[in-house]
């Protein structure tokens, strides 16, 4: 945990460009496998939303394993530049005010080399998003974890992912744009160690690397580590992240409503123990007779303590706005999955490439994911919305 | 009692005449019945092991070490409906009490979408899940799925029958997967990206993260396995060439990019599904290392034998395992399994794939799904192994087993127990007893195993490749060529393997050098042609010469190496290389007179296809030498043609010998010469080819030249000379040649004087000549749209436009609007409403005859075989149709004639190619280089485009012609589906196995060949004599040549008079090793024969003794003498080495 916090603190370098979301913003994720399996994962979709309850925020994958700036992966049965023109013309067609881009792995196993062609592929990209005046947050690649023999020693591609890293930062910087140096997250040999890797193959993110990463990139967009606390002293109640309404306060009883919903809990059951990065909550109970205190939300026990502990502060990570947020995101790696079935169907060949004189009778079909994409999105808003929950301190056992 | 006895009757004998797609006559799903529809080779029997409701839909199914049966299911497949849950499972079936019958199923996993692909392995399962190759554990206790990892990730899906399948470990403890034609992947793993476009069958380990390509191409490749000793082969469910012996790295059918393929082992046969190879105990002997697949098209479990042959294998198709009528058994996958059976996964389907039928056709099954247990009968079964909990001396004394199986599972179970092993490994192979026959394939065994733990291990090695035992050293060899950057010595050892007594090691040897980017690997590889060659080796090492090329070829430029002047070796590597950077050094050789005259012209050939000005003014002038040999002329001219169509290259220096040559006595020459003095811009000449254009006496294989040399040469002198010779004073042939060239020169007035000249109603093939010259130019069809606007053009003339048009692959509406109108033609294919496409299938089924139909599409006017081939034999542009009524229902099969743009079959689309200067060329693609792209048009004749001339591509519809039933009569068409309906189903019309001669040559009736043969006798018709025309023509379906399709000759008896009707035909032999064969035939009444020109005694079995490469057997057939056509199979002479091919093809 102590890592964690450490990576809030010292990891991410100072902005180059100002980042600010707003209402109505339709963001594009654009990029690798690093952008393609977030969908699947949602964790850092999940922050954004849970971030802006009141904002209508659209998100659109299109991140594709093996794909560069040149439009490798999107080729299809044409050339790498048809590749290229798929790409444009379905970010453009997708009207985003918000671009985050996820590129430089694959093109970094050219090396040296291949440094210039990179840059050039990287420049003409970038003009070909400038039309659609979305605000661009470019990505870097994650340095590649050595996971000892037999697996690779990453120590030469590492050499060269700092450089397309540096490059990114180079251009991101002189095209105003923000950039997120993620280079240095799977670094640490801490979490390396940990019982939850961030990565099983060196280069790709686990479940849990989506979920350990997301501070890292909330932090790279500027947004600061949500503060939520909930301070009860004598009758009286601070709180941050959270508003309590005096009206309902009858000690040891009170209704609270969370600003924001707070980040899902870690993916696997072994890395539960590791905690929220950066945003834990906390409940501080003062001047409570000794003895062991629960805390329950809507009924539900979601910390139990000493009250010595309560006096310090007892982290709170389960109870009713975890589920939600799980919900939440459940809803969206849902929302992810059916518009993927939209953009990149199955036997595409058929629906609209050179066979569909025979089967592309069912290409109508693909549109009737739209209104299942929309209905997911309706309940993503309502999901987002935290909601009031009564928060009461049961006593376990009273001390002697 | 007695009503559920007929229904059954009916559904047997009745329910399977109607075919997969006919119209709601869904079989009964009881798996009895359809086991009792099984005709199952002797001596065995089925049971059923698995049905639903246990599974629905098994896709690929493998044993773990446990012996238990893991199956992928898919019940969304084709196609994920929206607001569907993607729900498909992975299920472990077990038969925990021995008794041959799945008593416990577990659903291991759901929640997953078209899974293609299972195999168990390191503490749970791989699974093939559409994007994704994921890794699946189970929880303790409950067997279910609950760790999930995906392991690779951008894996195609264009197609859910194509996508990621077929996966395998091999012996080397590698994983091996496939994916088909139409995907494309891109992989990102920690050594880089990998991509593959197309088919292919990939080979990763996963506990280092390697990925690589093992092979390259094939259009479906649902099959792929290795034998006992590590040789892999794989089957295609969409390439007719049965069994494909794999090389490392090779190339196979729809290789893009590539100029060579290997080609499958079995040409003519259907498609295939699944693989395995057969082994142990419980089977019969004869039955042992035979190869299994399925015809799921045709309802058939097949049987391959292999046999040795040079450093590859020949493959014999067998009687069947199972086959049946039955329209919803669809075997998919076959395993042999712990117990000694063989298993079938039964996908259980009347209807299959989904190109041809709709993803949401109601009669789709997404329920039913089978496994079905052969096993031998009055054989004991094998003791299922006990692996998983064995110690690890028990899991080293099973790798001695009988039972592939057993061997492979023992050896999984040691990979995943892990390095701890090796101190055992070692001291049972101390022990092991080295007068056992076995010895070193238990050797071999130890070796894949350290090879699995990815243990080098160069003492075995070392031991291996110098087995006795070939297949053992060619085993070692490959493992040595993974292994070869942590052996100093390879290259030693590769030294001796290239050189090794047997082909198959010299080939694993050539193969490893490939990997070493060492000139010295290609020195070594070269030594191969030292030795006797086959066409395996010759691939093999042109790959390895491919590959080395950028490590050999710039040392020999810079006069670094020089293949220690083995002129030989260098020109092979020259040749592979094919390289423009090379012309130089082959130019040189050939002047100092280097090259072995039997090369020499095929060098000359390679220089001209590369070549500058420099080379092609040396080809010129060989071109001009005295013709020793009129072939080698006429192949330099081509050539020369060829560099300025193609590359826009001409000779240099002085060219004006070109009028010389333009005056020869040789008109086929001189025609050449004319099209040159276009092609090279060559004014001096323009006199004598407008002369030669205009002049009365020119022959008309000349005229069109001298036309086209005009236009090719251009300008208004050009133009205004063809318009005036296309115009009405003309000769109607003359005029028709003049439109054609002058399409070339100015289009639009070409239109106006095509319009007139169709007026006057040519016949059918000078206006299809017309038609082509406009649609074979992108401005063509809208200039001659104008100009045929409010003009009348004869009816026929008119639907030949159109059918030029459909050809062309585009659609052109504005020209074929103008051309019905016109000709005052019907517009539009034949579509046939529902209710009379259903009368038209229940006539096919009531009235249609096959025997009748089979005459119909054997008609020269009908032109089926021109484009088709039925077991091989015929046209190459379309599928074979050996098993299509097998696989296509009956209104599918009237759909195909007379809509043939409805549904293509993959790999049959055609290709429309703009070229830049403004030409369009439709056909099927053949190959494509790094500089040529290859099509296959509607004639059968290759077209070759250079890939700097296009400007676009574009993909057209079928080849297939409309209107090809137009002049036939109701009862012959309904004979004729009949016919196709009945072709590969049980029955007389289902191909026989045996090897039949099905592609002959018949000697064409000819004024100059009789005057030939008058003079020099019979036996004449033995030689190649320049007055002979030999055509094709092929067996019925039974194999039979009928006698009506020779053409007879009058023939005199010479002590008589007597006059004699005397036909003559040619089979072709393609021997790759030599020895005795046997050419059996049904009669010998009337044959003399002839091997290669020398006459041989005719029997009812003939016994020929022949060595490697192409033989061709003549006959003389006295027509008067037999009363049945001639039916000629090919039999093995036992004792003999002979590996022999029967020519097939057109």
């Amino acid at each position: 945990m102590a890592a964690l916090f450490w990576l809030w603190a010292t990891v991410l370098p100072v902005l180059a460009a100002e980042f600010q979301v707003r209402d109505h913003d339709r963001v594009v994720l654009l990029g690798n496998t690093l952008i393609e399996r977030e969908q699947k994962y949602g964790y850092w979709e999940t922050m954004l939303t849970a971030r802006y309850p009141d904002f209508n925020m659209v998100f659109r994958n299109l991140g594709w394993s093996g794909d560069t700036v040149f439009g490798h992966a999107r080729a299809g049965f044409g050339s790498v530049a048809d590749g290229f023109c798929h790409l444009k013309e379905h970010v453009i067609s997708l009207q985003p005010s918000v671009i985050i881009l996820g590129y430089g792995l694959n093109e970094s196993f050219e090396g040296e080399a291949g440094l210039p062609r990179f840059l050039d592929g990287l420049n003409v990209l970038l003009d070909a998003l400038a039309s659609t005046k979305a605000r661009i947050v470019v990505l870097s690649p994650l340095r590649h974890a050595d996971l000892g023999r037999p697996m690779p020693d990453p120590t030469p591609h590492n050499k060269n992912l700092r450089q397309y890293a540096n490059a990114l930062r180079t251009v991101s910087r002189k095209r105003g744009l923000v950039f997120v140096d993620l280079y240095d997250l799977l670094g640490n040999s801490d979490t390396m160690n940990s019982q939850a890797p961030l990565t099983d193959n060196g280069i790709h993110l686990t479940a849990f690397g989506y979920w350990n990463s997301t501070p890292a990139i909330a932090k790279g967009l500027g947004l600061l580590p949500p503060n939520w606390h909930i301070e009860v002293g004598k009758g009286k109640i601070t709180a941050h992240g959270v508003h309590v309404d005096p009206q309902s306060i009858s000690l040891p009883s009170f209704l609270a409503h969370d600003a924001q919903l707070p980040f899902p809990p870690a993916p696997q059951e072994k890395s539960k123990s590791a905690g929220v990065p950066g945003s834990d909550r906390v409940v501080l109970v003062k001047n409570l007779p000794a003895g062991r205190f629960a805390l329950t939300v809507d009924g539900q026990i979601v910390a139990e303590g000493t009250s010595a502990e309560w006096a310090k502060g007892v982290v709170i990570a389960r109870g009713p706005q975890f589920d939600q947020v799980e919900r939440l995101r459940a809803a969206i790696i849902d929302k992810n999955r059916q518009y993927f079935y939209r953009w990149r169907p199955q036997n595409e060949t058929y629906l609209f490439g050179f066979r569909k004189h025979e089967q592309g009778v069912n290409a109508r079909e693909i549109p009737q994911f739209d209104p299942l994409v929309e209905k997911l999105e309706n309940e993503i808003a309502k999901l987002r919305v935290p909601a009031v929950h009564r928060y009461e301190l049961k006593v376990v056992e009273m001390g002697k | 009692m007695k009503l559920p006895c007929l229904c059954l009757l009916y559904l047997i004998f009745v329910g399977p005449l109607f075919a997969q797609r006919d119209l709601a006559k869904i079989p009964e799903p009881d798996p009895e019945l359809e086991r009792q529809s099984f005709q199952v080779a002797e001596g065995f029997e089925v049971n059923l092991f698995a049905a639903d409701p246990l599974l629905a839909k098994p896709i690929q199914m493998n044993f773990d070490s446990a012996g238990r049966l893991w199956v992928a299911c898919s019940e969304v497949y084709p196609q994920i409906v929206p607001g569907q849950k993607a729900n498909d499972k992975i299920i472990i079936l077990e038969d925990t009490q021995g008794k041959g019958k799945a008593d416990k199923v577990t659903v291991f996993a759901d929640g997953l979408l078209i899974p293609t692909g299972i195999e168990p392995g390191d503490g749970g399962a791989y699974i093939a899940n559409s994007t994704e190759l994921i890794h699946l554990k189970p929880a303790q206790g409950t067997g279910k799925a609950l760790e999930r990892r995906v392991v690779l990730s951008g894996f195609g899906t264009e197609d859910t029958h194509h996508i990621l399948h077929t996966l395998r470990w091999g012996p080397d403890g590698m994983l091996y997967f496939n994916q088909s034609v139409y995907i494309h992947s891109h992989i990102e793993t920690p050594h880089g990206v990998r991509r593959l476009g197309g088919g292919g069958i990939w080979r990763f380990r996963p506990e280092t993260m390697e990925l690589s390509v093992f092979v390259r191409g094939f259009i479906n490749p649902w099959g792929h396995h290795f034998d006992r000793w590590g040789q892999s082969f794989a089957t295609d469910g969409a390439f007719g060439e049965g069994v494909n012996y794999l090389i490392p790295d090779a190339y196979y059918i729809w290789a893009v990019g590539e100029p060579h393929i290997l080609p499958g082992l079995n040409p003519g046969s259907p498609k295939h599904c699944g693989l395995e190879i057969l082994s142990g105990r419980h089977l019969p002997p004869a039955w042992q290392g035979n190869l299994l697949t399925n015809d799921f098209r045709g309802h058939r479990v097949c049987r391959f034998v292999l046999k040795e042959d040079g450093a590859a294998y020949t493959s014999q198709e067998r009687p069947e395992l199972i086959k049946t009528n039955h329209a919803a058994f669809r075997p998919v996958d076959i395993k042999m399994g712990p117990d000694g059976a063989i298993y079938i996964a039964d996908w259980y389907n009347p209807i299959i794939q989904h190109g041809e039928v709709d993803f949401r056709d109601p009669r789709r099954d997404h329920t039913h799904g089978r496994i079905w247990r052969v096993t031998a009968k009055g054989r004991p079964l094998v003791p299922r192994p006990g692996l998983q909990g064995a110690k690890t001396e028990e899991l080293l004394n099973a790798l001695k087993m009988p039972e592939d199986w057993t061997r492979h599972h023992a050896k999984h179970v040691l990979k995943e127990r892990g390095p701890e092993i090796l101190p055992e490994l070692r001291d049972w192979l101390s022990r092991l007893n080295s007068t056992n026959p076995d010895w070193e394939h238990h050797l071999l065994e130890a070796l894949w195993t350290y090879q699995s733990l990815n243990v080098v291990e160069p003492k075995l090695l070392q031991t291996l490749i110098h087995a006795k035992d070939p297949r053992v050293r060619a085993a070692a060899a490959r493992v040595l060529c993974h292994w070869h950057t942590a052996l100093p010595d390879a290259l030693e050892w590769l030294t001796a393997l290239v050189a090794d007594p047997h082909p198959q090691v010299r080939l694993e040897a050539v193969r490893g050098l490939s990997r070493l980017p060492h000139r010295r690997a290609m020195e070594l590889a070269l030594q191969a042609l030292d030795r006797p060659m086959d066409r395996f080796l010759e691939y093999g090492l042109w790959l390895t010469a491919r590959e080395l090329s950028p490590v050999w070829l710039p040392q020999l430029q810079n006069g670094q190496m020089d293949f220690n002047g083995n002129t030989g070796h260098l020109l092979f590597a020259l040749e592979a290389a094919d390289a423009r950077t090379t012309v130089g050094i082959l130019v040189n050789l050939l002047q100092a007179g280097k090259v072995p005259r039997e090369k020499e012209e095929s060098i000359w050939l390679l220089i001209a296809r590369m070549g500058g000005p420099r080379e092609l003014a040396l080809i010129f002038a060989e071109a001009l030498k005295k013709p020793a040999d009129f072939t080698r002329q006429t192949d330099f001219l081509a050539a020369l043609e060829s560099a300025a169509r193609q590359r826009a290259v001409r000779p240099e220096g002085d060219l004006s010998s070109l009028g010389k040559l333009l005056a020869d006595a040789d008109n086929s020459r001189r025609a050449f010469a004319a099209r040159l003095a276009g092609l090279w811009k060559m004014e001096s000449l323009r006199p004598e080819l407008t002369r030669l254009a205009t002049a009365t006496d020119t022959s008309d294989g000349l005229r069109p030249s001298a036309m086209e040399g005009l236009a090719l040469l251009g300008g208004s002198a050009s133009s205004s000379a063809l318009a005036k010779l296309s115009g009405s004073s003309q000769p109607l042939q003359v005029r028709v040649m003049a439109v054609v060239a002058l399409a070339g020169v100015d289009l639009p007035s070409a239109a106006q004087q095509a319009v007139a000249v169709l007026e006057a109603n040519p016949a059918a093939d000078p206006a299809a000549e017309i038609f082509t010259a406009f649609v074979q130019r992108r401005k063509g069809p809208a200039l001659l749209a104008k100009a045929v606007a409010n003009r009348r053009l004869p009816q026929d003339i008119a639907k030949i436009g159109v059918r030029t048009v459909r050809l062309s692959g585009k659609d052109f509406p504005d020209l074929v609007t103008a051309l019905t109108k016109a000709g005052g033609i019907t517009p539009g294919p034949h579509r046939l409403s529902p209710e009379e496409m259903r009368q038209m299938v229940a006539n096919v089924l009531e009235k249609g005859d096959p025997a009748r139909g089979e005459t119909v599409f054997r008609r020269k006017d009908q032109a089926c075989l021109n484009c088709h081939c039925v077991g091989g034999a015929g046209g190459q542009v379309g599928p074979d149709l050996a098993g299509i009524g097998a696989s296509a229902p009956i209104d599918y099969l009237i759909e195909s004639i007379l809509e043939p743009n409805k549904a293509i079959k993959e790999g049959y689309h055609a290709l429309v190619v703009g070229t830049k200067d403004g030409r369009l060329f439709t056909g099927i693609k053949v190959r494509e280089t790094s500089d040529h792209l290859t099509l296959r048009d509607a004639q059968d004749k290759e077209i070759v485009i250079p890939l700097a001339s296009i400007d676009e591509k574009s993909i057209g519809g079928s080849l297939m012609p409309e209107g090809l039933a137009d002049p036939l009569t109701r009862q012959e068409f309904l004979d004729l589906i009949r016919f196709l309906s009945d072709l590969g189903k049980i029955g007389p019309y289902s191909l026989p196995k045996a090897p039949m001669v099905r592609r002959w040559l018949v000697l064409e009736r000819d004024p100059a060949a009789l005057d030939h043969l008058r003079r020099s006798g019979l036996a004449a018709a033995a030689s190649n004599h320049s007055s002979f025309n030999w055509v094709p023509a092929y067996s019925r379906v039974s194999g039979t040549l009928p006698l009506d399709a020779v053409p007879s000759f009058e023939w005199k008896l010479p002590a008589t008079n007597d006059a004699r009707e005397v036909g003559f035909l040619r089979c072709q032999l393609d021997v790759s090793t030599a020895g005795k064969v046997k050419l059996a035939v049904n009669s010998a009444a009337g044959l003399s024969a002839w091997l290669n020109g020398l006459p041989f005694t005719t029997g009812e079995e003939m016994i020929l003794d022949l060595t490697p490469g192409l033989h061709t057997v003549t006959f003389s057939v006295t027509l008067h003498d037999r009363n049945s056509g001639l039916r000629c199979t090919l039999e093995d002479v036992s004792g003999s080495s002979a590996r022999v091919r029967l020519v097939g093809g057109k």
